[in-house]
């Protein structure tokens, strides 16, 4: 073969092999605008979402946050839902509360909680129902009531989730 | 790679190689000559060429008369591969000391004075000629076509003379003091022959004399090679000559070549002869008669394909590479557009997301104090309850333990179908409430008020 046939090979492949990568790096950039593009969308309807629904969005990350009891310590929290329980009883006729926590059960980021007291029917059941109410940290597991010696009175056991969440402040 | 290179021939010829350049003025320009036998000398041969030529293309050799043969074969076949393999083996068997014979070849397809078909053949058998071009390819020339002068005159007498392809025709080419004898039958080439004459000194009488010598002898020859007399002479030469005083000399009537569209032969250097008519013949050497290397013109048929395939490659690079600059720059602003943007609310909608999967979750979950609610509401009036508990863990269930006060069995048992019944409603389950769920006891009896109190108590799971 004579040598300008080979050169012309060398380059024709050269040329070839230019065009087949251009080809490539083109189709790979093409790529790269369109998902950039797709992400800028994105963007712009997030954003429209958020302007538009900004007070929902505060409202609904506000109710999850209190979902969970911010607290520095376990111990700390303990203490926190003896205090706020127990106002809660003050003065509504209700007696014998006992809050116990059974710290050895905690699973994650909630450890349950049983709560006792003796009382009418009808207040009992609105205790149990503004501890529902004023503390979204805590869920019910297990209620019951129990009447006690033919009386009126009934002795009220509930569980609850304590869902706390530990910060550093 | 593409500098324009000069075009010329190479021309065999006293036992000289000469090399003839076309000049950018359209003249021939004689470059060198080197004796043929400095080339034969196996791998090592006495002369290199190839850096003094590096800038020359020669696409055509032409090689004295004698170094090509010819020959007839009849065959039917018309394929081009048929004939080819056909004459490849006979040519080589028939001529064994040619080594190369094989590769250097070409054919015309003929009917014969019978009307059948035969296969003329064209071919290198000087074996000299083989060395020669190996010489030339090893320093990087290529001849795309080899020639003699009596094949090129074949192609120029085909279309001047009349009749030529049924007749026999000689040709006397005279240039100063070289002359050859050409001999043509029925439109092939038979033999030629090359006389040396006296420097023209103003007379052509003593370059007659000889030329009638060797054209009796020549005549003859022909006679006895075709059977035939040799039926018209014509003249050709590169000074006006009256050709009357030549026909009185042979006995025969000597015409002057009639002259065709090219431009007259000249001498170059005292040496060489032009064998084309045109320049530009030289561009398409394909075209000349003569015999061709195999691997030469598949060589050519590649170059039209690599220049096809570069233009091509250049245009699509071009083309691909304007695309490349156009997309890298929208790239970069879409890439800086999206950097550049003021806020990026995913993270607030990402915690949004995620506070909506847990709401709703703990909405999904089933309520203690829901299901002792929905108890509540399906309990019977005359019902007293002792204890109700209802759970959510592991399973969602619910127990009710309480005395119906009824006023026989039927108020008792149509009050239980009511609490069944309400039960069900309120709180559907996986399996419904009945009957045989029911624990019964009878607790005490009061016959005086008309009333008896019935303890129940069921659990109801799989919320």
């Amino acid at each position: 073969m004579i040598a300008s046939t080979k050169y012309l090979w060398v380059f024709l492949i050269l040329i070839w092999a230019g065009v087949f990568s251009l080809t490539k790096i083109n189709s790979g950039t093409i790529s790269e605008i369109n998902s950039n593009r797709e992400k800028k969308e994105i963007l712009r309807m997030d954003k429209e979402f958020w302007q538009r629904n900004s007070g929902n969005i505060a409202s609904v990350v506000d109710k999850q946050k209190s979902l969970y009891h911010e607290i520095e310590s376990l111990k700390l929290g303990e203490v926190a839902l003896n205090d706020n329980i127990k106002r809660l009883f003050d003065e509504s006729g209700l007696y014998g509360l006992v809050i116990e926590m059974d710290s050895k059960s905690a699973q994650g980021d909630s450890v349950p909680v049983s709560i006792t007291f003796r009382g009418t029917p009808k207040i009992g059941a609105q205790a149990l129902r503004r501890i529902q109410k004023e503390f979204p940290y805590l869920s019910y597991r297990e209620v019951g009531f129990l009447q006690e010696n033919d009386t009126s009175v009934l002795k009220f056991d509930a569980v609850v989730n304590y869902s706390y969440k530990l910060v550093i402040r | 790679m593409f500098k324009k290179r000069k075009i010329g021939f190479i021309e065999v010829q006293n036992e000289n190689i000469s090399f003839v350049s076309l000049g950018r003025d359209g003249t021939w320009h004689y470059l060198e000559s080197i004796p043929l036998m400095d080339t034969f000398d196996g791998e090592n041969p006495a002369v290199n060429i190839s850096e003094k030529f590096k800038d020359h293309d020669f696409p055509l050799l032409i090689t004295p008369d004698f170094w090509f043969g010819n020959a007839r074969y009849p065959f039917r076949s018309h394929s081009s591969k048929i004939i080819r393999s056909f004459l490849s083996r006979k040519l080589a068997s028939e001529f064994p000391q040619a080594s190369r014979i094989r590769d250097f070849f070409s054919y015309e397809v003929v009917k014969n004075q019978k009307g059948e078909q035969e296969i003329a053949a064209n071919f290198l058998q000087e074996p000299r000629a083989f060395e020669l071009y190996q010489f030339l390819i090893r320093n990087n020339i290529r001849p795309l076509r080899i020639s003699s002068p009596a094949l090129l005159w074949n192609e120029r007498l085909k279309k001047r003379v009349d009749n030529f392809n049924q007749i026999g025709t000689g040709l006397i080419y005279l240039f100063d003091s070289r002359c050859s004898l050409y001999f043509y039958f029925r439109g092939n080439f038979l033999f030629s022959r090359v006389i040396a004459l006296p420097e023209f000194q103003g007379d052509d009488i003593p370059q007659f004399e000889i030329i009638t010598y060797e054209m009796n002898q020549s005549i003859y020859h022909f006679s006895q090679r075709t059977k035939t007399d040799l039926e018209r002479i014509f003249l050709y030469s590169g000074r006006e000559i009256e050709t009357h005083q030549l026909s009185e000399m042979l006995g025969r009537e000597v015409r002057t070549l009639p002259s065709g569209p090219e431009r007259r032969a000249s001498l170059i250097n005292q040496s060489v002869i032009i064998p084309v008519s045109d320049p530009d013949e030289i561009l398409e050497p394909l075209r000349l008669p003569g015999v061709s290397n195999r691997e030469a013109v598949n060589e050519i048929e590649w170059k039209k394909i690599q220049a096809i395939g570069i233009i091509i490659g250049l245009i699509l690079l071009t083309i691909l590479g304007l695309e490349f600059s156009f997309l890298t720059g929208v790239r970069d602003r879409e890439t800086l557009s999206i950097s550049a943007a003021p806020e990026d609310p995913t993270q607030s909608i990402n915690r949004y997301n995620e506070a909506l999967d847990v709401l709703l979750n703990k909405a999904g979950e089933k309520d203690p104090m829901d299901i002792v609610g929905r108890l509540a509401e399906s309990l019977p009036e005359n019902i007293l309850i002792e204890s109700i508990a209802a759970t959510t863990d592991p399973a969602p269930a619910v127990s009710l333990s309480g005395v119906i006060k009824a006023y026989g069995a039927d108020d008792f048992g149509n009050s239980l179908r009511s609490l069944i019944e309400k039960v069900n409603i309120h709180i559907p389950a996986q399996k419904a409430l009945n009957m045989n769920d029911v624990d019964i006891e009878i607790k005490g009896d009061y016959p005086e008020a008309g009333y008896q109190d019935y303890h129940i108590s069921f659990t109801l799971d799989n919320l």
